[in-house]
Order: C-alpha cells, then sequence, then structure tokens
C-alpha cells in the first residue's frame, strides 16, 4: 500500500487531522480502484474530527456521518486496518454531539478521539500490531 | 440550482482550479465580474458566486468541483433552482468568445 497511508493514519493518531486529511487527498485523488471509497471515508473522519477541534459541530457531525456511510461495507476490517473500533467511535461521536446539541461547544463531554488501529488476521481473531 | 459549498469545507482549494467559470473563490477573496469587484460571500471559507456557476452546463457532463471535492462539501443549492436554459445562457454570456456545441450528456448534467 502506498506510504502516504502510513503518513496519514500517523498524521491521524498524532491528532494532526488536516495534515492527516491533506495526505490522504493526495493519495485519493490518483488513486482510482473502487475501495478509493474507503480512502474518502478516511478523509471524512479526519476532517470530522478537525472540524470538532475548531469547534464546527454541524460541520464535525456531517463529515463523520459520511465517513461512516462510505466505511460501511469495509467493515470490519480491510486492507490492514481495523476499521470497527474506529467506526463505532464515530458513531458514538455522533450522538453525543446530537444528545449535547444546546451544550456549549467547549463544554461538550465526548470521548476520547478513536486511533486508526492497523493488524493483520490471525487464527481466532485479528492482531491489532499498532 | 447554482451549486454552494457548505461549511464542511476544509479551504483545501482542490475546487478552484477545476471550475470553468472562475465562480469559485477562496474565503475573504473578492470576486470579480465583468471588470467589476464585489465583496467575498464567505469569510470563512471557499464560496461559490451564484452568477457566475453554470453548474458546468456547456462544459462538463457534472460540477467539476464535486467531483473532486474530498468532503463532498459541493452541493446543489435548493435556495435556488435553475432550469438547464438558464445555465446554459448564462455559460453564453460568461463566455462570449466561445463557440458553444449543442447541449449533450458531455456537456449537461440534465442530458443524463
Amino acid at each position: 500500500m502506498d506510504e502516504r497511508l502510513d503518513l496519514g493514519i500517523r498524521e491521524f493518531n498524532g491528532g494532526r487531522y488536516f495534515e492527516a486529511h491533506d495526505i490522504l487527498e493526495d493519495f485519493w485523488e490518483g488513486y482510482r480502484e473502487p475501495d478509493r471509497v474507503l480512502l474518502q471515508a478516511l478523509i471524512h473522519a479526519a476532517v470530522g474530527f478537525y472540524h470538532l477541534d475548531n469547534g464546527n459541530l454541524k460541520g464535525c457531525r456531517s463529515q463523520l456521518s459520511k465517513a461512516c456511510t462510505k466505511m460501511r461495507a469495509y467493515l470490519p476490517e480491510y486492507w490492514d486496518l481495523l476499521l470497527e473500533p474506529l467506526h463505532s467511535s464515530m458513531k458514538e461521536h455522533i450522538d453525543l454531539i446530537d444528545e449535547q446539541r444546546h451544550t456549549r461547544t467547549d463544554s461538550l463531554d465526548l470521548p476520547v478521539r478513536p486511533r486508526i488501529q492497523r493488524g493483520h488476521r490471525v487464527a481466532g481473531g485479528f492482531l491489532s500490531i499498532s | 440550482m447554482a451549486t454552494f459549498i457548505t461549511e464542511e469545507c476544509i479551504n483545501c482549494g482542490a475546487c478552484e482550479p477545476e471550475c470553468p467559470n472562475t465562480a469559485i473563490y477562496a474565503g475573504g477573496v473578492q470576486w470579480e465580474f465583468q471588470g467589476a469587484t464585489h465583496d467575498a460571500i464567505s469569510n470563512d471559507f471557499y464560496y461559490i458566486v451564484p452568477d457566475k456557476c453554470t453548474e458546468c452546463v456547456g462544459h462538463f457532463e457534472k460540477e467539476q468541483c464535486a467531483a473532486v471535492c474530498p468532503v463532498d462539501c459541493c452541493v446543489p443549492d435548493p435556495n435556488k433552482p435553475e432550469t438547464e436554459d438558464v445555465l446554459y445562457a448564462r455559460a453564453k454570456q460568461l463566455h462570449p468568445d466561445r463557440a458553444f456545441a449543442e447541449l449533450s450528456p458531455a456537456t449537461s448534467r440534465f442530458r443524463k
């Protein structure tokens, strides 16, 4: 897989969402296989958390929702990405944003930001390696 | 409908060079039309000038900004419904020196 996927995930897991989006977008632009949809889902996820960092809840909710929709076909894992935990966390963020829609942005009670975990399938399960 | 950019925009700028009508501007940048300049429609993120948007009618089979937007935030504006005839007439007005061929599926999203 292209090294930009590695770099993009590294930025995402470091909370540098704009940079993550930027790198993944560069990869997505030139990648023409059908599963480019998953790359776009990761971009949506990065942009969603970028908007959350900047208090744009409407933009965050919309982007995370698009990420969840596009990621659904690739659950629970694809390539070497464990997508189920990321998908679950994004859905949790959406639900909590909806529940707290009248709360000030800086007072929102939201879970820890998810990481994109990587691994590979072994007998009896999926081995996370990062 | 003119196309517009929602607040989901992350200001990546991918859309701007794709517009055949130079209808897209960065937030805070004044827009130009027929020699006159106008205040920015958005100061926060990229925006599309409705008077310069033809939804790519006359040029491409679909809106090029939407095609390249990585976050799907270039969408039809439900508050500005416009017919293919109106959009095609605007394309001709914007490009008076260009000879437009008859519209086809390759040059109008309405012909799909």
